[in-house]
């Protein structure tokens, strides 16, 4: 393993795969590249699904885990954002159970916001934002690599490794739980 | 009261995340443009949509370089744990390879030592012959072969460290000091011993022992006739050395009587059978005496007494009977 080798200049030119095949190969510096093309989406994704005091455990747990599976990455795929996606939410999924105290301590802060003063501040992006912590952890990363990441039913599917079905059926029901929520809070 | 749904309320939704081919999606649009309701849903939808991604967390560049920083560093202690783990595989496979060579040497070392185990337990080799009653034992130091009724030919390769080796026939027992040799018993008799190599010590209680060397057949002594022997009257030899009390037909004495040595196991071939038994008993009475007095000199009394009890029970009209009777009284 070669921990000091330098990428230089040509790293922005390389395509995913070849930056893959890199870390494959031991290069960390292709690693960094890899951080600095796909880490902000990443980040802000595990912010909205996991929070923001897991989210950057979860994005360097995926990218140690793109080091172990770099070999496995598909050169001809253009780009390694679905799959840096994927591996992003396969750990928040394997991290269920600590992203429930999450979502606990994201619900008590909603109640205390919905005292009379602090309910005037209250205004929509905040309703979204405890409506989300209620969701489960597989609507909720759905919803989000759907509406904000924009990815595909058929991208999600295969991202996931869930039949499209599933995909729909669980965008539906988080919207469904969304509206309700909407519609309570009004 | 609420006022009925549209029916293609969910075609919104469906044509949103793709769920409806190019010509349902075109009608739906065209729906929309006149449903009121389906607009609001299509509205409500758009609306979800900007409202997730205007929530989406401001880029926050200090936690990106920290996130940064803390992945790289993590990665290369994760590469170098590996790389050890890689030279401390290299190592195990080479404690592997020494270890294996180790149990190799020890476990051909333990072969070697188990033949050697094997080959001495095999020191002893009985044949017996045909309808032969015996067994054997091993107790210790000892060996110990039961010759009951029958022949039994006995092989033995000892050294000094190896147990001794015992054949018990119904008169004594025979030691083995590393030779070949058989032995036969009759009726509760033994009748035959012959030496092919080496040495054996035949004990008799009461009777001294005797050594027989290779090239020696022992064949027992006649039970005196009530007739008196030819060597009876003659005055009593006396020897310097305990003579043979058994007729024994050594290689050697017959050399120096100009006789081929004889081969084991035969008998001699050339003396009149019908002479034998008289030259045979005198010999034998002198031979008996002669350890009697031995045992006297070297103050072996009560083995003393018991030999010449044992000269009075085989030879009841022996030369030196009377003396020998006072041996075992005791009166001496």
């Amino acid at each position: 393993v070669n921990a000091t080798k330098r990428s230089g200049a040509r790293t922005s030119s390389e395509t995913d795969a070849v930056i893959l095949a890199r870390v494959a190969g031991g290069d960390l510096a292709a690693l960094g590249v890899l951080y600095d093309r796909y880490a902000p989406g990443l980040l802000r994704f595990a912010v909205r699904v996991a929070g923001a005091e897991e989210a950057e455990d979860v994005v360097q747990a995926a990218f140690l885990r793109v080091i172990r599976l770099a070999p496995a990455f598909d050169p001809h795929v253009a780009s390694a954002r679905p799959w840096l996606f994927a591996i992003t939410a396969r750990i928040v999924q394997e991290r269920r159970r600590s992203l429930r105290r999450w979502r606990a301590a994201l619900l008590g802060l909603a109640q205390q916001q919905q005292r009379p003063q602090a309910r005037q501040l209250t205004d929509a992006r905040a309703d979204l934002t405890r409506g989300l912590a209620r969701l489960s952890v597989a609507k909720r990363t759905v919803l989000i690599l759907a509406e904000v990441e924009g990815f595909t039913c058929e991208e999600l599917s295969a991202m996931l490794s869930i039949p499209v079905g599933t995909v729909w059926t669980r965008l539906h029901h988080a919207r469904n739980e969304l509206r309700r929520r909407f519609e309570e809070e009004s | 009261m609420k006022a009925p749904r549209c029916a293609r309320l969910w075609e919104v939704e469906a044509a949103r995340d793709g769920r409806l081919d190019a010509a349902a999606l075109a009608a739906s649009q065209r729906h929309a443009l006149r449903c009121a309701e389906c607009a609001r849903e299509r509205d409500w939808l758009e609306g979800l949509t900007r409202g997730l991604r205007a929530g989406a967390p401001s880029q926050d560049e200090v936690a990106l370089r920290r996130t940064r920083q803390a992945t790289l560093e993590r990665a290369a202690a994760l590469a170098h744990s590996r790389a050890e783990e890689g030279l401390g595989a290299r190592w195990a496979l080479l404690a592997l390879a020494a270890g294996t060579a180790i149990a190799i040497v020890v476990t051909a070392v333990a072969l070697l030592w188990s033949q050697e185990r094997a080959q001495h337990a095999a020191l002893v080799v009985a044949t017996p012959g045909i309808g032969a009653k015996w067994s054997r034992h091993s107790a210790g130091n000892l060996e110990r072969i039961d010759l009951n009724d029958g022949a039994l030919s006995v092989r033995v390769r000892r050294s000094p460290h190896d147990p001794r080796v015992v054949v018990r026939v119904p008169e004594g027992e025979i030691e083995d000091l590393g030779t070949v040799f058989k032995v036969t018993v009759r009726r509760g008799r033994t009748v035959e011993l012959s030496v092919s190599q080496g040495v054996v010590v035949f004990r008799r209680p009461g009777q001294g022992d005797l050594r027989l060397s290779a090239g020696t057949l022992w064949t027992p002594v006649e039970e005196p006739r009530s007739a008196a022997t030819p060597m009876a009257g003659a005055p009593p030899k006396v020897a310097s050395a305990v003579p043979p009390p058994e007729p024994l037909r050594s290689g050697r004495a017959r050399a120096r009587a100009g006789k081929k040595p004889l081969a084991a196991g035969r008998a001699e071939p050339d003396e009149p059978a019908e002479t034998r038994p008289a030259a045979e008993d005198a010999t034998a009475e002198d031979g008996a005496y002669l350890q009697i007095l031995a045992l006297l000199r070297e103050g072996r009394t009560d083995e003393a007494r018991l030999a010449a009890v044992a000269y009075l029970k085989r030879f009841p009209t022996g030369f030196r009977r009377i003396e020998v009777e006072r041996i075992a009284d005791g009166a001496r």
